[in-house]
């Protein structure tokens, strides 16, 4: 049985120049990376465009990566800095009402973007949170990191985290959307 | 257990990272608790449906797969990546040549030494035997003359400290002999003067033109 190379192996053959090292390294996330961005943001265009940003941040500073801490943790501290970002701009450029606040100009996630219903209900179900506890939901449920790997990306305490978890859960539990997709 | 514990360890409680205790801690307090068994609700329900979440595929071209090292990564960062093993493998390999130069400058390591080893002749073994017989000999011979030569100093330091006692003696004895001489001539001289009755008479009046 062939030995998996590791994260940390991959790492230090792309500072030193392995194209093929970095190719490893963006096959074994990339997918994780988009789908946690299609998420967070519900388009697949968006999604993709999101994560060749983080991608491109994490070669930036992959000479800062110390190995102290687990690969995925890094990658995704870059992942939800960008994703922040990028949800920052969007909104930014989205018409302000004073009753309203915020007008999406954005249409919802499409269903004919995702390959299944589910996957259609659970993005349309994610935003309707804000983008702080949208973050912790996808990082708790979908990447399986515990209260202090969250509270470490998103530069938060894990009570914090915490707290917004289940501020996130009490405002889904009434979504019809949630219903239909279990 | 109080709700607000078990409350806020809900999602370890649905993950079942607990401690077999506290499970089921939680599990009675859930069991009795509505606020409680919603939240549970809401937890479960959340882990089943990511659990249901069907990987989706970028679209196709990843255009960051063709980033290469050569047009992002410039030489800045892979100065600051390897300059600490770099300078470290530099400062090995100065320390070991000043170390190797402080010897040979010392002269302790020969510096044609590999040289002269190999230029001895190539001696069968019994002429080997031979030389090594031969300097045995002059050896032996030359630490004979040696003690010899030490044995006659040693002699000559004997013999001349016994001559020396037995001068030292011979003086001694020739010095008492002639004081014992000039003993007796003293004496036989005062016999002659004490036979003579004049002579007497002036010993007996010792006041009398003798001085004190």
């Amino acid at each position: 049985m062939l030995a998996t190379v590791t994260d940390e192996t991959l790492v230090s053959r792309a500072i030193a120049g392995s194209d093929s090292a970095w190719n490893k390294l963006i096959k074994r996330y990339e997918k994780r990376v988009y789908n946690y961005a299609l998420r967070m943001v519900g388009h697949p265009q968006d999604a993709f465009d999101l994560t060749q940003e983080v991608f491109m941040g994490v070669h930036r500073n992959l000479a800062g990566f110390r190995g102290d801490g687990a690969f995925p943790a890094w990658l995704f501290r870059i992942a939800s800095y960008r994703c922040t970002d990028y949800l920052r701009r969007r909104r930014n450029d989205e018409p302000f009402d004073d009753e309203r606040g915020f007008i999406s100009s954005l249409p919802g996630p499409q269903e004919q973007a995702f390959t299944t219903h589910a996957n259609h209900q659970i993005s349309t179900a994610l935003q309707q949170l804000p983008v702080e506890q949208r973050q912790v939901v996808e990082l708790k449920f979908f990447q399986h990191f515990t209260f202090e790997d969250i509270a470490g990306q998103l530069g938060i305490s894990p009570n914090t985290a915490k707290t917004r978890l289940y501020s996130a859960l009490r405002k889904l539990k009434q979504h019809e959307e949630l219903r239909d997709a279990l | 257990m109080l709700c607000e514990h078990a409350n806020s360890r809900l999602v370890e409680y649905a993950e079942g990272v607990l401690d077999t205790d506290t499970q089921l801690e939680i599990k009675r307090h859930v069991e009795d608790c509505d606020t409680c068994q919603s939240d549970y609700a809401a937890i479960h329900q959340w882990r089943t449906m990511a659990s249901h979440w069907h990987e989706e595929s970028p679209p196709a071209q990843p255009h960051f797969m063709a980033v290469t090292h050569s047009n992002h990564y410039n030489w800045w960062d892979r100065l600051r990546h390897w300059f600490p093993t770099f300078a470290s493998a530099t400062a090995l390999v100065l320390v070991t040549v000043m170390y190797a130069q402080q010897f040979q400058s010392a002269g302790v390591l020969p510096s044609n030494a590999a040289t002269n080893y190999d230029s001895l002749p190539k001696l069968p073994q019994a002429t080997q035997a031979a030389v090594v017989d031969s300097v045995l000999k002059t050896s032996r011979d030359q630490r004979q003359a040696e003690l010899s030569t030490l044995l006659k100093i040693l002699t000559a330091e004997m013999n001349r400290r016994s001559a020396d006692t037995e001068n030292s003696l011979r003086y001694i004895i020739s010095t008492q002999i002639q004081g014992q001489k000039e003993l007796d001539l003293l004496y036989g001289q005062l016999e002659v003067l004490l036979a003579n009755p004049e002579n007497t008479a002036l010993l007996s009046t010792p006041h009398e033109g003798v001085p004190q």
